[in-house]
């Protein structure tokens, strides 16, 4: 540790730093689901707290909320890009499965209903 | 915006100003008893799998489970299987013990993504300084999360708590084996997203078990543990500042904010 060492940049030369280097997050798991908030996902989100979902419910329609409005409004994109650039990170670790019931771990349910019944999505 | 499948793609988005994203799983359960989906997935994008979370699964035990012990028989298996997928093999959430397992049976560095150190401050989340070294003296990488709660053993989480870490964890390491994995994009107590979840709003169904595996009782995560710096993803250049108002040089810093894990990765991935 450089402990009792000198800043080696100012704040200013230190932003700099970052902002031309290569900036690796190794674990950003809302990378694609929660690092903006956008008016989709607030109305997806406001939808769902009406009918009492729970938070662990509406991860996945609040995912799908944010690709559509990246994908389909302008707003979305520029504030799901805006976020990145602010941020300097280059490249981040998305996590796409994580902690969950073993029922539930292998297929991605958008339909909170889906979660409650505990059934399998099943092929169309 | 780029899917990371190869070295060659971090390269490419920093030279051409873009974003990539390293598909990872947080545990395995998503390949559940089938080691052939292994192939499914790396052809999805999968670069990265943690063997658990923080509970128990086929693979082992997880940081937080009654029980500490490490690989099964089928979690060897596993790791085989990942280290012929070239996909990282990640031991952030595991036991200690699955952390020495994964590096005893695996034939390419072993890697803890995001975690913290247990010198530092003692949490379930951390590693000792005994298996960070291992990962380091294997070739490994360390990325230190910064949860407050994890960091730190009181509230009052900032920066300064994150750049002790890391700066522990480069003497314990070396410079050349420690970068950053914030899982943050939020000043909260975990993860934070910035989804604004009203206050009614439920965690999980009343009596529903709990498989994030966190007890409020043991990690910290009580909203008393806000990491002051950290608004949202936008404020990560504040750890870069921090850390040069430390004293980490300029090559230094090039090394924790990306070229370790850049390198682990071309070497593990290709």
């Amino acid at each position: 540790m450089p402990a009792g060492h000198a800043p080696s940049l100012t704040p200013e030369e230190a932003r700099a730093l970052h902002r031309q280097s290569l900036v690796i997050d190794t674990q950003q798991p809302p990378i694609t689901s929660g690092i903006v908030f956008t008016p989709g996902m607030r109305e997806t989100l406001g939808a769902l707290a009406a009918q009492g979902r729970t938070i662990a419910e509406v991860g996945p329609a609040l995912e799908a909320a944010l690709v559509r409005d990246i994908q389909t409004t302008e707003q979305g994109r520029d504030m799901y890009l805006d976020m990145w650039r602010r941020s300097g990170v280059t490249v981040a670790c998305g996590t796409y499965a994580g902690p969950d019931r073993l029922a539930t771990a292998f297929e991605h349910l958008d339909p909170p209903d889906r979660q409650r019944s505990g059934n399998r999505r099943r092929p169309a | 915006m780029l899917i990371v499948r190869q070295a060659a793609d971090i390269e490419l988005a920093h030279t051409e100003g873009r974003h990539g994203v390293i598909i990872d799983f947080q545990n395995t359960l998503a390949l559940g008893d089938d080691l052939d989906r292994i192939d499914l997935f790396y052809g999805l994008g999968l670069r990265m799998v943690q063997l658990t979370y923080n509970l128990h699964t086929l693979v082992g035990d997880g940081c937080t489970d009654r029980y500490q012990g490490g690989l099964t028989y089928f979690g060897q298996e596993m790791v085989r299987r990942l280290n012929a997928a070239k996909i990282i093999v990640d031991v952030s959430h595991c036991s200690e013990q699955i952390g020495w397992d994964a590096m005893a049976i695996s034939t390419a560095p072993v890697i803890v993504s995001h975690s913290s150190s247990k010198a530092v401050a003692e949490h379930d989340r951390g590693k000792s300084d005994e298996l960070a070294r291992a990962v380091a003296e294997q070739g490994g990488y360390f990325g230190v999360v910064t949860l407050p709660g994890f960091i730190r053993e009181t509230p009052g989480a900032s920066l300064d708590d994150v750049v002790r870490q890391i700066s522990h964890l480069v003497d314990i390491c070396g410079i050349d084996h420690v970068g950053i994995g914030t899982d943050k994009a939020g000043p909260g107590p975990g993860t934070s997203s910035q989804v604004e979840y009203p206050t009614s709003m439920r965690p999980q169904l009343a009596g529903e078990f709990n498989w994030m595996g966190f007890r409020v009782e043991d990690h910290r995560i009580g909203n008393e543990y806000q990491l002051a710096g950290y608004e949202s993803l936008a404020d990560w250049p504040n750890i870069t500042v921090a850390l040069a108002q430390a004293g980490f040089t300029e090559d230094e810093l090039r090394k924790l904010l990306g070229l370790n894990y850049l390198r682990v990765f071309r070497e593990i991935v290709g």
